[in-house]
């Protein structure tokens, strides 16, 4: 009885009483395919002087209750909390508290998790891991955990997720704000809130004996869809609901005001005032014998350019490092030609700029993260630079740190919506993030074929764009190119590849073109009197990319594609033309996609020519079933043979 | 002064051959450049087993980096604990001509937990160093040195381990007290290690030189049965702070059952209780065993905490009992601590799991053979398998990661070799029978059903657990046909003698049937399309299939009656020692019935079979893709 007695009045005030109802309704109606979900959350960030340290402490308490609905939602009954480090900056937690509970026999039944039970792993250099799972779960088992983390680091006052990868009935989050500081507060995602409040904690807070009232704002949202993440689409953090803050200002018990406020202006003073951004950039010393050999090779502004991009692609290896602060300087990355993306992109800048070429650098958050703000300028929220030249009335957006990317083009890891350019103290702006060149393949297919059934021909496939920067990549991840053409000639089942050529791997600035021999043996498909020949030699379309029956978010492609085949086939005499693939046009609203295929038989030579174009990076979650459509008659259209009789 | 001159040449002479490194790209001998992604053009080991306790692992590597693929070898990755220290690795990165571009040492190396996302906890730790350069061809130079206090689990000699790294030298080196005994192993190997006798110690060389890279083939046998190993036992060890001797996997399973496992199955009185309750109104022993298994898996979790013993030891039966997780080995102790209560004999049973078959070396007791554990239950003419970490694994049955290998079994008698339960290809069957109807726009309706038996039980398995959303997802990947739609899933397991999955599915495919003017184009084979196998010229490895299987397809299509019926009845049919194939489509009425199987047999085949295997596939993928054109009637 005396346990009943401790459930009823729990170990966490935070959470509301357990009802045994709670056990028997049933949660998997809300969502057939969650494992596990979360009836009641609660989190509470304040900050504190904590008398011991005598430092200002972020302190975040954590409360949550969850329901695991099946075996598969056991995974939510281990918790791991990365904790940062670095130096003697080192966030913990205390009273971490977790307990199980099960409904056997009408009653309740608690059990605990112990100390022991709890792990502390050194992760790595930068982080520590608290790692507990709890004992004696069961399918409609509920788990209830707890625990306070302790963070020295004040301007990352703690961020909320309302939404995770399972559905959320409630979630309340209170933020407690002494007067004395300022947030930046953003609501992200599509979902409302359900409740805000905000009251006023007199005199709450104590700072070195001075004491700050303190506004608690509370927010709650409710009945939380689980977030599922779909292809094509940015970033999950963009679209996830959350509430971010940013600290703008405090003044500390001496009065004394410490600015965090960024405007546009501040951070672009900052950042170019910083020697590792600004400073790189105006370093010309490094370039000089480059530069000067540069000019003397090349006249105009572009062809300059073009040669130090060019320069820094070849000579300079990018130890895979981002981030928008030169790591080594731009004049050692030169001397060892290694270099972080800054080193390497301010690098280019301050080459640029010493041969009297317009540049400036650009910060941009890598396409894993979330979009820059619109709203507040936040420094953290980019991790990159890239560089912008303009030359002529032209703009180019430069990335040097990737051999296989042409000169005004960005891999697809750099194209996430815009990035501000530093055009001077006071003079930033957004730029958009986009490639200006089609990724477009263009196949020519030439082929004949013999009396006794062999087609034999060449296949010509030109790449520009993203597809060639893509296919740079895959070729030179073999050691040599008889070992690719060796892969190749094993992968491809459809027809005999005879010789693979490959030319335009190194210059960047031309299409690269393969050339494949090929051979194929008709056998059944020409037979009696019959020949049956599919055109669509290579690469046909047999699986739609797009499955889903409801779709939330924008897809994104990254860029506009184009697709195009130019067949031409010549048959043995005497055979006529009995039935085959009609011509169609098919286009979406507004021109966003447009697909055309076209045939004519002339003398003995089919002719087909198709094209395929996807006239837009992104389409809206209406244009999915749109493009599903699209690509379904699609493969329905290249399924379709000629067949000749004799 | 003149003396100063002297040592000033002698520094300049130094640094000459310093600058001038011998390790050089050019020297590389031409034949082992084909097909090698690296280098090693040293790798040399001693290990010196002063005392059980006291083992110095040291030794150098060069390794040249050909290009980019070669990077994957490039990083310097070393696992420790609490009985292995890394006393010192230093070495610097040289460039073409041998000359040196950088310094590195222990300081520069990251240092992480190597518990990973499956693991909860894991008290071994690694430390990692990233050469990143670029500019090929390049290589690492490094020495190392490892202090272990246990000598029973020693690194083992295997050269020539990654197919694409070639080997210039090669060397391995133990050392223990004279008059100690050591067991060896050695495996593709040709010669004898250099043995010599100085002081107290006794030596052992093995050398290898001039080992060639070789492609990569599919469907061939992995280093673990092709590549050169030499391992070494020490007959007496100390292991973690138990000391012990073992000489053949009989000794090996006592030395288990000892130091490991005993005293590990006492459950509370509680739980023995209510297994005794559980089991009390069965008589077969194996229906018991199959009610405890089944309290297990609903009781229980895997959870992987390797802390203790070398992750060898399985926590006692109570505490899982108490907590309702635990991993490989405290799962299968738990389970056998159940089955005990109930007087059923059971076996701790050592494995190497993963969906490649490697047997535990039969003639060889050695630790680090296995990384899993089942438990056997020796029922007569009867051995029946158990997986305890799977939730939802039907009793007795054991999938694609533990089938069909050699294993050792730990039973009161000690260590046994076994062979778990293998799935041969005349009983891993998918079959498949579907009746279908095809109105004059194209559209197929119809039902379908598909039984499922050896391991390919497995194939669908998993979405028997899934929520319809999820079950008709998984069924739009697997059968992944243009406009595909699902309107009725079933699934049921069976399980007499063998355990069978049926799986009934209704469909409809819009424009499965291409209109085209005035024809219809059908292929009749409508699911199982063979995947092609890779054509590989000149092929040097022996064909390993791993696992065989049948597949049966027999679908029927009603067509419409505006559709002109009168097709050529079709029969492809082959058969090598590789396999056979056969389809036939024929017409009764307008009904169109297709019968499709293909059987592929397990077993390892010379390389010149190989293009028997490519012949057969290739048919079968020209055979599937049968189509007809069948004239539209004009009915007005």
């Amino acid at each position: 009885m005396l346990f009943a007695c401790c459930i009823t009045y729990g170990q966490d005030a935070f959470l509301p009483k357990l009802q045994q109802e709670e056990f028997r309704k049933d949660h998997s109606k809300i969502d057939t395919s969650a494992d596990a979900i979360i009836l009641h959350e609660y989190g509470r960030t304040e900050l504190e002087v904590l008398d011991a340290e005598r430092r200002l402490m972020v302190v975040h308490t954590y409360n949550v209750r969850l329901k695991i609905l099946n075996k598969d939602g056991d995974k939510y009954a281990t918790v791991e909390i990365p904790l940062y480090k670095s130096g003697s900056t080192e966030e913990y937690l205390t009273e971490i508290k977790a307990r199980t509970l099960n409904l056997e026999n009408n009653t309740i039944q608690e059990t605990e998790l112990q100390r022991k039970n709890i792990f502390y792993e050194k992760t790595s250099e930068f982080y520590n891991t608290t790692k507990f799972t709890l004992p004696n779960i069961k399918e409609n088992s509920i788990i209830e955990y707890s625990y306070k983390k302790y963070s020295p680091l004040v301007h990352h006052f703690e961020d909320w997720q309302f939404q995770g990868s399972i559905p959320n009935l409630y979630s309340e989050y209170i933020a407690v704000i002494p007067s004395n500081f300022e947030y930046n507060v953003t609501l992200k995602g599509h979902q409302p809130l359900s409740g805000q409040k905000s009251e006023v904690l007199n005199q709450h807070f104590l700072w070195n004996g001075a004491r700050f009232d303190c506004s608690k704002m509370t927010y709650i949202m409710q009945n939380m869809p689980a977030f599922k993440e779909e292809s094509f689409m940015l970033a999950p953090i963009n679209y996830i609901s959350a509430i971010d803050f940013e600290l703008r200002t405090y003044t500390d018990p001496n009065g004394a005001k410490q600015n965090y406020t960024r405007t546009w202006d501040n951070i672009d003073t900052e950042l170019l005032n910083d020697k590792d951004f600004g400073g790189q950039i105006k370093a010309k010393g490094p370039f000089k014998e480059i530069n000067a050999k540069i000019m003397a090779e090349h006249q105009t502004k572009l062809d300059q350019a073009k040669a130090l991009y060019s320069y820094l692609q070849r000579n300079v290896v990018w130890n895979k490092n981002f981030g928008k602060y030169a790591e080594f300087g731009v004049k050692k990355t030169l001397e060892d030609k290694r270099g972080n993306l800054a080193d390497i992109n301010l690098g280019l800048v301050a080459g640029l700029n010493a041969m009297d070429i317009e540049a400036y650098p650009v910060i941009t958050a890598t396409r894993n993260r979330g979009i820059p703000s619109y709203i507040y300028p936040v420094n953290a929220d980019f991790n990159a630079v890239i560089c912008l030249a303009k030359i002529d009335g032209k703009d180019y957006l430069l990335d040097a740190t990737n051999k296989f990317l042409p000169f005004g083009q960005l891999s697809l890891l750099m194209i996430n919506d815009r990035g501000r350019a530093m055009y001077g103290k006071g003079k930033s702006d957004w730029v958009p993030l986009k490639n200006e060149v089609v990724a477009k393949k263009t196949f020519n297919i030439l082929a004949n074929i013999s009396p006794d059934g062999k087609l034999k021909g060449t296949i010509r496939t030109q790449l520009s764009g993203l597809d060639a920067y893509r296919k740079r990549q895959d070729i030179t991840e073999y050691p040599s190119h008889e070992e690719y053409e060796e892969k190749l000639m094993e992968k491809t089942t459809d027809f005999k590849i005879l010789k693979s050529t490959v030319s335009y791997v190194d210059s960047l600035d031309k299409d690269l073109v393969e050339v494949l021999d090929f051979e194929l043996d008709l056998k059944e498909n020409m037979k009696g009197n019959r020949l049956v020949i599919n055109p669509i030699l290579i690469e046909r379309m047999t699986k739609n990319p797009f499955l889903l029956e409801e779709r939330n978010y924008h897809v994104d492609l990254g860029a506009v594609m184009s697709e195009v085949y130019n067949v031409n086939i010549m048959i043995p005499e005497g055979y006529k033309l009995d039935n085959g693939p009609k011509n169609t046009a098919l286009s979406l609203p507004e021109n966003a996609a447009r697909y055309v295929y076209r045939s004519a038989i002339e003398g003995n030579s089919i002719m087909v020519q198709q094209t395929t174009n996807l006239n837009h990076p992104i389409y809206s979650p209406e244009e999915y079933f749109h493009l599903k459509e699209f690509f379904s008659r699609i493969i329905q259209q290249q399924q379709t043979a000629f067949t000749f009789l004799k | 002064m003149k003396k100063n001159i002297l040592y000033i040449i002698v520094l300049l002479l130094g640094l000459c051959h310093y600058s001038f490194g011998q390790y050089q790209v050019e020297s590389i001998p031409k034949e082992l450049l084909s097909r090698a992604v690296a280098t090693y053009r040293e790798d040399n080991m001693e290990i010196h087993m002063k005392s059980p306790t006291d083992v110095i692992i040291k030794g150098n590597k060069v390794l040249t980096i050909h290009n980019q693929s070669g990077d994957e070898y490039a990083p310097i990755v070393v696992f420790y604990d609490k009985s292995k220290q890394i006393k010192e690795i230093k070495g610097e990165i040289l460039d073409q001509f041998g000359k040196q571009i950088k310094k590195f040492s222990l300081r520069d190396f990251d240092d992480q937990s190597a518990s990973s996302g499956s693991n909860l906890f894991d008290d071994s730790r690694y430390k990692s160093y990233q050469p990143h350069i670029n500019t090929y061809p390049y290589s690492i130079s490094y020495s190392y040195e490892y202090k272990s206090s246990q000598n029973l689990a020693m690194p083992s000699w295997n050269p020539n381990w990654h197919k694409d790294v070639s080997v210039e030298k090669s060397t391995y080196k133990i050392i223990v007290p004279k008059n100690s005994k050591l067991r060896i192993n050695s495996q593709n190997f040709d010669g004898q290690p250099k043995v010599e006798h100085v002081d107290k110690w006794s030596s052992y060389t093995w050398q290898a030189e001039n080992l060639k890279a070789i492609r990569n083939e599919a469907y061939s046998p992995g280093r673990h049965i092709t590549g050169i190993e030499v391992m070494v036992v020490p007959e007496e060890f100390q292991f973690y702070k138990k000391s012990g001797q073992f000489n053949d996997w009989k000794s090996y399973g006592l030395w288990m059952n000892e130091n490991l496992l005993k005293g590990k199955r006492i459950l509370p009185e509680a739980t023995v209780a209510m297994a005794k309750n559980l089991v009390k109104d069965l008589e077969d022993p194996k229906a018991k065993a199959k009610a405890l298994y089944e309290f297990m898996q609903k009781k229980t979790r895997y959870i992987s905490i390797q802390v203790g013993i070398g992750g060898n030891e399985p926590f006692p039966a109570e505490m899982v009992d108490r907590l309702g997780y635990g991993d490989c080995k405290a799962l299968v102790n738990y389970m056998q601590a159940l089955l005990e209560a109930v007087d059923i004999p059971s076996y701790y049973t050592i494995v190497q799991a993963g969906n490649e078959k490697v047997d535990i070396n039969p003639t060889f007791a050695n630790l680090q053979d296995g990384n899993h554990i089942i438990l056997c239950l020796p029922f007569a003419n009867d051995t029946t398998w158990l997986e305890c970490t799977n939730q939802d694994m039907p009793f007795g049955y054991l999938g694609d990661f533990t089938d069909d290998r050699l294993v050792l079994a730990c039973t009161p008698e000690g260590g046994k070799v076994m062979r778990s339960k293998s799935y041969p290809y005349h009983e891993s069957i998918q079959h498949r029978v579907g009746k279908f109807r095809m109105d004059k726009t194209g559209k197929l309706t119809g039902e379908m059903e598909t039984t499922y038996t050896g391991w390919q039980f497995e194939n669908h398995f998993a979405n028997v657990k899934e929520n319809r959303d999820k079950q008709i997802e998984n069924l739009r990947r697997w059968y992944n046909i243009n406009r595909i739609g699902f309107n009725q899933v079933e699934y049921k397991i069976e399980q007499n003698k063998k355990h069978q999955l049926n799986e009934k599915i209704g469909l409809t495919i819009d424009n499965y049937g291409l209109l085209n003017g005035n024809i219809l184009v059908l292929i009749p084979n409508i699911f199982n399309k063979t995947t092609a196998v890779p054509e590989i010229r000149n092929r040097q490895e022996v064909l390993k299939i791993s696992r065989g299987y049948t597949d049966i397809d027999e679908i029927e299509i009603v067509m419409d009656d505006v559709v002109d019926t009168k097709i050529i009845p079709a029969e492809k049919i082959m058969e090598n020692e590789i396999g056979s194939y056969k389809l036939t489509t024929k017409v009764e009425g307008k009904t169109i019935k297709t019968y499709r199987k293909i059987e592929i047999k397990e077993g390892t085949y010379p390389a010149d079979k190989y293009e028997a295997f490519v012949n057969l596939n290739r048919f079968a993928k020209e055979s599937d893709d049968i189509r007809y054109n069948l004239p539209l009637i004009d009915k007005k």
